[in-house]
């Protein structure tokens, strides 16, 4: 019987290793596609940067709105400003004030997000409270800056276009003391 | 299959029908028949359970306002005690409607029934591969079931049972569900992708390895074929679905956050996954209609399928590129243009070999001498349905268009008529045309007839008032609905009514064939009927192909 090769137990067994390695794909997914968020800014992960913008300013207006909201953390996070109109390619900056209104010095962790998604890709920060984070004694308030800028390409971008305003929201909860196990660049 | 032998008393002893005693033979079967036909009168069973669930979704949308699912309705009084008559028990029926309607009816029914049937056979081979695992398959399956239905009676969180749909997107799957329901529904699916896994490996290894002398790949019936395809798509994505709702199962129970932004997680990437896999299972639901319909057109037109060649590899195209266009389900998330550009393009192309598809059925009929049986009628009822499914699907491919008519009834209406018509349509000519092989009685002709009738004319009229409902705005899923959408939901529902009168039609004539008991013929279809199932009885022998047929012919497809 040489039509019968390959064995049975051969065939069903690279079957059985394709399906498992279905499911490693899947849950490798999880950690490509943090990072491809990150490196595109693709579903609204806004971009980080160490040094600022490069080449001229374009010539124009955005307007940025700010968010905040907590959960599950007695602090109140509130910037200086709900909304600043900036120069599309030059650095802004913006001050927020989180207070811990508990009775316990508390750790908390900011998410963040840009949208419409679309623009979130340009929107880069150098510096945030969000990078890291914050332990803040009882009752007591800290000012944070944000410096960061949208970047000139953005108004390249034909998907930009309609765009007047994008909106940076943070939500601040309570620092989870075991690591995410889903990995942790987003709010890094 | 002129020329094979036609399946001459066996070899020495009279093994052919020493059956097993009756628990044995169904409850530790390991023969591919008696597989087939537990999957065959599981996925009857379960259709008709989905099918009261669409009636009572029907019932509920015929008119504004919610009459069904509240306290005190004639349904609260009758079926209280299984569904809650709350808003929160509407979702949990159409959640339960689409999950058994998939992996409960349209896959046991195609792949499990149909496939283990006629696969074997089709291939010359005596059994399936693993005819123990073949087994475990089907009681796997049958333990999914059980969960699925248990999850009903169970806290869901905002009320019995798990409501939210059959995609279970986060966060209503993780933080909008807190009750243990959705964990039952969750293992539901794991057994269910663990028993079609299972059986994916069956068949590859059944048709890389089990085919009869000469009867090489390209020789292959294909319905083979189709089953072929539909296992690897079901090997390469069910796993992801494991994945992802292993996924979900952890952030829900275990602390983790995949889907949670709160802990840096991102609930669009459930959709993502999701979506592989979705994608993906919609050809699985499909493909082996596409092998059964080939078979039905080419019998009962009396020539060969026409272009045999490309009909296999637009199946295998189609598998393909099933794999890449997921995120057309997702083009209102916020994607880039570029990107939406991408996935229109690559969904557009998928229409190409469907085309080459439908035109090779209809290239087959041409100048064919044809006989509209009951199968035939069934077989280009399902060209028309699923025609007019794959134009809307064309329609939803746009992106542009996608973002006004995503998540409404026209989204409802184009996979309706692509699955609840193309799929079933597919599933009931496959029943009609092996209609004597599997059950070696004959059956009624004119019943049949008349249950075509009333089927295609219902379905028609549930689903095509849905396309103007959706365009006119009308979102789905939800309970209730503006007066404005009330007279093509009232005609939708009636025609409801009519569809379920086309099934009491079928239960009629499955119960006039088994009372009467006309004896079957080996082939009732005459020349056109040309693969190796006819050249055995029917029933066929307990174990058939003692003798493995050598194919030498090139007519056989």
């Amino acid at each position: 019987m040489s039509y019968r090769k390959p064995s049975h137990r051969l065939i069903a067994g690279i079957c059985a290793v394709v399906a498992v390695g279905m499911v490693g794909a899947a849950f490798a997914a999880v950690p490509f596609y943090r990072a491809f968020c990150q490196a595109t800014g693709f579903d609204g992960t806004p971009k980080r940067a160490e040094a600022g913008p490069k080449g001229p300013a374009a010539d124009r207006m955005i307007g940025v709105r700010f968010d905040t909201n907590v959960r599950g953390i007695p602090w109140t996070v509130t910037p200086e400003v709900n909304h600043q109109t900036v120069r599309v390619g030059r650095t802004q900056m913006v001050n927020f004030t989180i207070t811990n209104n508990g009775d316990t010095p508390m750790t908390g962790r900011a998410s963040y997000n840009v949208s419409p998604e679309t623009a979130a890709q340009y929107f880069t920060k150098l510096q945030c409270f969000c990078f890291s984070d914050q332990t803040i004694p009882a009752h007591t308030s800290k000012t944070f800056p944000v410096v960061y800028y949208v970047d000139s390409r953005f108004a390249a971008d034909p998907d930009t276009q309609p765009l007047t305003e994008l909106t940076l929201s943070y939500t601040m909860y309570q620092a989870p003391d075991v690591k995410p196990a889903s990995g942790t660049a987003k709010t890094r | 299959m002129a020329n094979a032998p036609a399946h001459t008393a066996d070899t020495g002893h009279d093994a052919h029908d020493h059956k097993p005693p009756f628990f044995q033979r169904w409850f530790f079967s390991t023969n591919h028949k008696d597989i087939g036909t537990l999957y065959i009168l599981f996925a009857i069973m379960a259709g008709l359970i989905g099918g009261i669930f669409s009636g009572l979704i029907r019932w509920e949308l015929a008119e504004p306002g919610i009459q069904v699912f509240r306290q005190g309705s004639l349904m609260a009084q009758f079926l209280g005690w299984a569904i809650e008559p709350s808003q929160h028990g509407y979702y949990t029926v159409m959640t339960a409607h689409g999950l058994i309607m998939i992996f409960f009816m349209v896959m046991p029914a195609m792949i499990g029934g149909f496939g283990n049937w006629f696969v074997p056979l089709m291939i010359g081979a005596p059994d399936m591969a693993f005819p123990r695992m073949n087994n475990i398959s089907f009681w796997l399956l049958v333990a999914s079931f059980c969960l699925l239905v248990s999850s009903m009676f169970v806290d869901g969180g905002p009320g019995r049972g798990f409501g939210g749909g059959w995609t279970a997107y986060a966060p209503l799957s993780t933080t909008g569900h807190t009750g243990p329901a959705f964990d039952l529904a969750i293992f539901s699916l794991h057994l269910a992708g663990a028993s079609s896994i299972l059986g994916a490996i069956n068949f590859i290894t059944t048709i890389f390895n089990m085919r009869a002398p000469g009867m090489t790949l390209h020789r292959m019936p294909l319905f083979a074929w189709s089953v072929l395809i539909t296992a690897f798509l079901l090997l390469l994505s069910l796993p992801v679905l494991a994945g992802a709702i292993t996924m979900l199962l952890t952030d829900r129970n275990f602390g983790t956050s995949f889907f949670n932004p709160n802990g840096g997680g991102d609930p669009m990437m459930y959709q993502h996954l999701f979506w592989f896999f979705g994608h993906p299972e919609v050809y699985i639901l499909i493909l082996p209609g596409f092998g059964i319909i080939s078979h039905v057109v080419s019998t009962f037109s009396k020539k060969p399928i026409f272009g045999y060649l490309a009909m296999v590899y637009a199946m295998v195209a189609i598998g393909f590129i099933g794999f890449v266009v997921w995120a057309h389900h997702m083009f209102t998330v916020g994607m880039n243009v570029n990107l939406q550009a991408y996935f229109v393009a690559a969904t557009m192309v998928i229409a190409v070999p469907i085309g080459v598809k439908i035109f090779s059925w209809i290239a087959t009929m041409w100048g064919g001498s044809i006989d509209f049986k009951a199968p035939m009628l069934f077989a280009v009822g399902f060209i028309f349905l699923f025609t007019v499914g794959g134009v809307t699907g064309v329609v939803l491919s746009n992106a542009g268009l996608d973002y006004s008519i995503h998540a409404t009834y026209y989204v409802v209406a184009h996979f309706h008529y692509v699955l609840s018509l193309g799929a079933v349509f597919a599933i009931f000519a496959g029943f009609y045309y092996w209609f004597e092989k599997m059950w070696g009685v004959k059956y009624n002709e004119f019943l049949a007839v008349v249950h075509f009738w009333l089927m295609f004319v219902g379905v028609n009229i549930v689903f095509f008032p849905q396309h103007f409902l959706g365009l006119q705005g009308m979102p789905r899923r939800y309970v209730d609905y503006p007066v404005a959408f009330s007279f093509w939901n009232k005609v939708s529902s009636w025609g409801y009514v009519v569809t379920a009168v086309g099934v009491l039609v079928f239960l009629v004539m499955c119960a006039e064939a088994a009372i009467r008991r006309r004896k079957a013929v080996a082939n009732p279809w005459g020349e056109g009927a040309t693969t190796l199932e006819w050249t055995l009885p029917s029933p066929p022998p307990y174990h058939n192909f003692n003798d493995l047929p050598v194919i030498v012919a090139e007519e056989h497809h």
